[in-house]
């Protein structure tokens, strides 16, 4: 009898769990998974978004392993988030360990740094490359210092480092996570290391380090993930701000310096109508970003720490 | 089991009710979007009503491009078709930016306009069966297309033998001087029959000043227009009669190498760096707008960024090479292959690219109209472009020595590929034979 009815309570939570739940499921197959899918086929065919593609096998991904544009595209995005992820994690950090220590006007600082991030993209990108311009604010500080004078993103030896300086300027949102995660550490943790003569460092490296790493591996995983979908900086510096008056080419600054996965995948499919290469482009980033994101996950049982595992 | 109805109910009103919060999160614009929806609510009404008391209607769309002016004139000669032709309505979409993108979306989802207007791009459209060619609808209404608008546009929106567009506007690439800065260098005012050496003469004299008051002779952006005219008029060409890639010639490279030079060699026109040191939106057409260059190739829309100069200036054909030829501007209206009433929309297009309609686009001086009688009127020329005293007949006499560019179904790609090593060829740091090399061999892989 009370089974009965337990059961009866189960199916019917089962039954209200569906209806919760239906807009999500509904809307995650619409428009992730069928668009999913259908792009894998198409990536199997030269479809131009009209005339029914022909099924041509592999060609697409044999072709993308011997265009340099794409092989360019795939280096300049590697480049791009292996030192923008290294970068932002060691600067947020830093920041974040630096504006918790009870300073005059911290509140004041803590906004500053969080303030860049409510900038929209496309205006930091007009406003980095006036910035960086070759005679530019940067640049003449540079020279007054007697520095060396690049031409930042008119130079494709400058023009990564240049987009990277850019995108540190916006490292807001690690930066309130650690912070968050840094007010979350008992205080008795530092006091008992106090006690036991641990100086600031070792304070550091035992307790904070330890007990920020979930929110550093979250920082981490996600910065690997946008970092290496980089579009819109590129979008508008490549084709807006680098191209006076004119048509701007695949959009990748100097000597395509630029360009990166998503960008190409949007030239090649949005302006050139080759979807089939351009899908093909889009599976190889997932994968790419998948096996990423799953080494990081592999390796994160390594070097975080999480109070429950450990009791 | 009416209960149970009655909870379900409830919970989809409540799902509903999230979906819309998620929808609205933009909070403050809820209140226009509320008054938008019924204002559509009352006009759709209107239109019912309307709809019965008429009759049928024929409802035509048209979409565009380009600034408000444009979006201004063309309805003014929809208007003028409507008020003419009872019973069709023109409805017109006006798109200001990424316009082939969204046609191409439009086109996928079987929602292109009856009418679209396109320039370059008209070719991707035409070779994907995706427009109506016009043939037979040319013949039966009798009218001479080449007469109408020049035999250069007519093969310019023509592909593989049936035409697909009408040209609407037209014009060609002229070049505008800054009268002031050659009085001060004591130098004559170009002329029409000016050669390359002629230009580079007077951009040496034209070319000095540091930091602020720096000035330069000749100001050249990166569009298409701008690297192919020294190729046609060094005697190349792009592509050959049959459509075969034939930009690797001496007599491109030797109109290329003459381009090149004019920054590496004379310094007389700005590089990419300087424009950037400048500003943002630096480019040529602002630059000269400044009274910092000399002379800078364009259209006839120049006229409107120089409203509020303090220099005198003026227009003649551009320079000649080998050749005296000139890039053309312009676009075409065309018919989708789905429109549903073909004739109607080909009685538009006809309308609107006839005199009457064309006038209207010299009256709001949006730009050179392609039918070559409103081009060679009384009213072009004293239309009012600019105050300046200009010789407007120069865009007539222009008009008729225009290339062809290279317009093919793969025009976008091919003019991504060009940008992209073209720049190495304005910046100086990649030859002209290199780049014409890689621009073909990226070219020949795709």
């Amino acid at each position: 009898m009370r089974g009965k009815k337990r059961a009866g309570i189960i199916k019917k939570e089962t039954k209200w769990f569906w209806v919760f739940i239906s807009p999500w499921v509904i809307g995650f197959c619409i428009f992730t998974a069928v668009p999913m899918l259908t792009s894998f086929y198409y990536s199997f065919t030269d479809w131009n978004m009209f005339q029914a593609g022909d099924f041509v096998g592999l060609k697409n991904y044999r072709k993308l392993f011997t265009d340099d544009m794409f092989l360019k595209a795939l280096y300049n995005t590697f480049y791009y988030a292996f030192f923008y992820v290294i970068l932002s994690t060691a600067l947020s950090l830093f920041t974040a360990v630096l504006l918790n220590f009870p300073i005059k006007g911290r509140r004041v600082f803590r906004t500053i740094f969080y303030i860049p991030t409510l900038v929209p993209v496309v205006v930091s990108a007009l406003l980095f490359f006036r910035v960086l311009s070759p005679e530019g604010p940067v640049n003449r500080a540079l020279a007054f210092l007697g520095l060396p004078q690049p031409k930042w993103f008119l130079d494709a030896a400058w023009s990564k480092p240049a987009l990277i300086l850019m995108s540190l300027w916006g490292l807001g949102t690690a930066f309130i996570l650690l912070l968050s995660g840094l007010q979350g550490v008992p205080a008795e943790l530092y006091e008992s290391a106090r006690i036991d003569g641990a100086g600031v460092w070792a304070q550091f490296r035992y307790i904070t380090l330890p007990m920020l790493s979930p929110v550093v591996f979250y920082n981490v995983v996600m910065g690997i993930i946008n970092s290496l979908q980089i579009f819109t900086q590129v979008y508008v510096i490549g084709t807006n701000a680098l191209m006076p008056g004119g048509s701007s080419g695949s959009g990748g600054g100097p000597e395509n310096s630029l360009i990166s996965i998503v960008q190409l995948l949007y030239i090649k499919g949005f302006r050139d109508y080759k979807m089939g290469y351009a899908s093909a482009i889009a599976w190889v980033l997932f994968v790419i970003i998948l096996l990423l994101t799953a080494l990081v996950f592999k390796s994160s049982a390594l070097w975080t720490f999480y109070e429950e595992e450990r009791k | 089991m009416k209960r149970r109805g009655l909870a379900m109910g409830l919970a989809a009103v409540m799902i509903l009710g999230t979906l819309g919060g998620c929808g609205s999160s933009s909070g403050e614009q809820q209140g226009d979007v509320g008054a938008a929806e019924e204002s559509a609510v009352t006009e759709s009404a209107a239109v019912e009503t309307k709809e019965e008391s008429s009759g049928e209607e024929t409802v035509i769309t048209l979409s565009h491009w380009g600034s408000e002016t444009d979006e201004k004139t063309y309805r003014e000669r929809a208007d003028l078709y409507e008020s003419m032709h009872p019973g069709v309505k023109i409805e017109i979409t006006y798109i200001p930016s990424d316009y082939v993108q969204k046609m191409n979306v439009n086109f996928a989802g079987g929602t292109a306009p009856d009418i679209v207007v396109f320039a370059e791009d008209v070719h991707s459209f035409s070779s994907r069966g995706l427009l109506l060619p016009l043939d037979e609808y040319v013949e039966e209404s009798g009218i001479d297309v080449a007469a109408r608008v020049g035999q250069t546009a007519k093969d310019i929106y023509s592909y593989d033998g049936h035409l697909y567009g009408i040209a609407d506007r037209g014009g060609s690439m002229v070049l505008f001087y800054n009268k002031d800065m050659f009085d001060e260098a004591g130098l004559d005012y170009p002329t029409s029959d000016w050669t390359w050496d002629d230009m580079l003469e007077a951009s040496k004299a034209l070319t000095g000043g540091e930091g602020e008051d720096e000035t330069w002779g000749f100001g050249s952006e990166t569009w298409w227009p701008y690297w192919m005219t020294w190729v046609y008029q060094a005697g190349g060409r792009v592509i050959d009669e049959e459509g075969n890639l034939a930009l690797n010639s001496p007599e491109s490279i030797e109109g290329l190498t003459f381009l090149q030079e004019l920054t590496t060699v004379h310094d007389v026109m700005p590089t990419r760096e300087e424009y950037a040191n400048i500003g943002s939106g630096a480019n040529a057409g602002t630059v000269f707008a400044q009274g910092r260059i000399g002379m800078v190739p364009n259209g006839l829309w120049f006229f409107s960024n120089l409203q509020d100069v303090d220099f005198n200036y003026d227009v003649v054909e551009m320079f000649g090479g080998e050749q005296k030829v000139t890039a053309p501007f312009g676009s075409a209206m065309t018919i989708s292959a789905t429109c549903e009433h073909p004739d109607i929309a080909f009685d538009v297009i006809n309308f609107m690219t006839d005199v009457e309609a064309q006038q209207i686009i010299v009256k709001n001086l949006e730009d050179a109209p392609a039918n070559l009688e409103v081009l060679a009127s009384d009213e072009f020329k004293n239309a009012g472009w600019t105050s300046e005293q200009v010789d407007i007949d120069v865009f007539v006499r222009s008009s008729e020595m225009t290339y062809a560019p290279p317009i093919g179904p793969n025009w976008s790609s091919w003019d991504t590929i060009f940008s992209d090593e073209m720049a190495g060829v304005f910046d100086g740091t990649v030859d002209p034979k290199t780049a014409i090399e890689n621009a073909e061999k990226r070219i020949l892989e795709e």
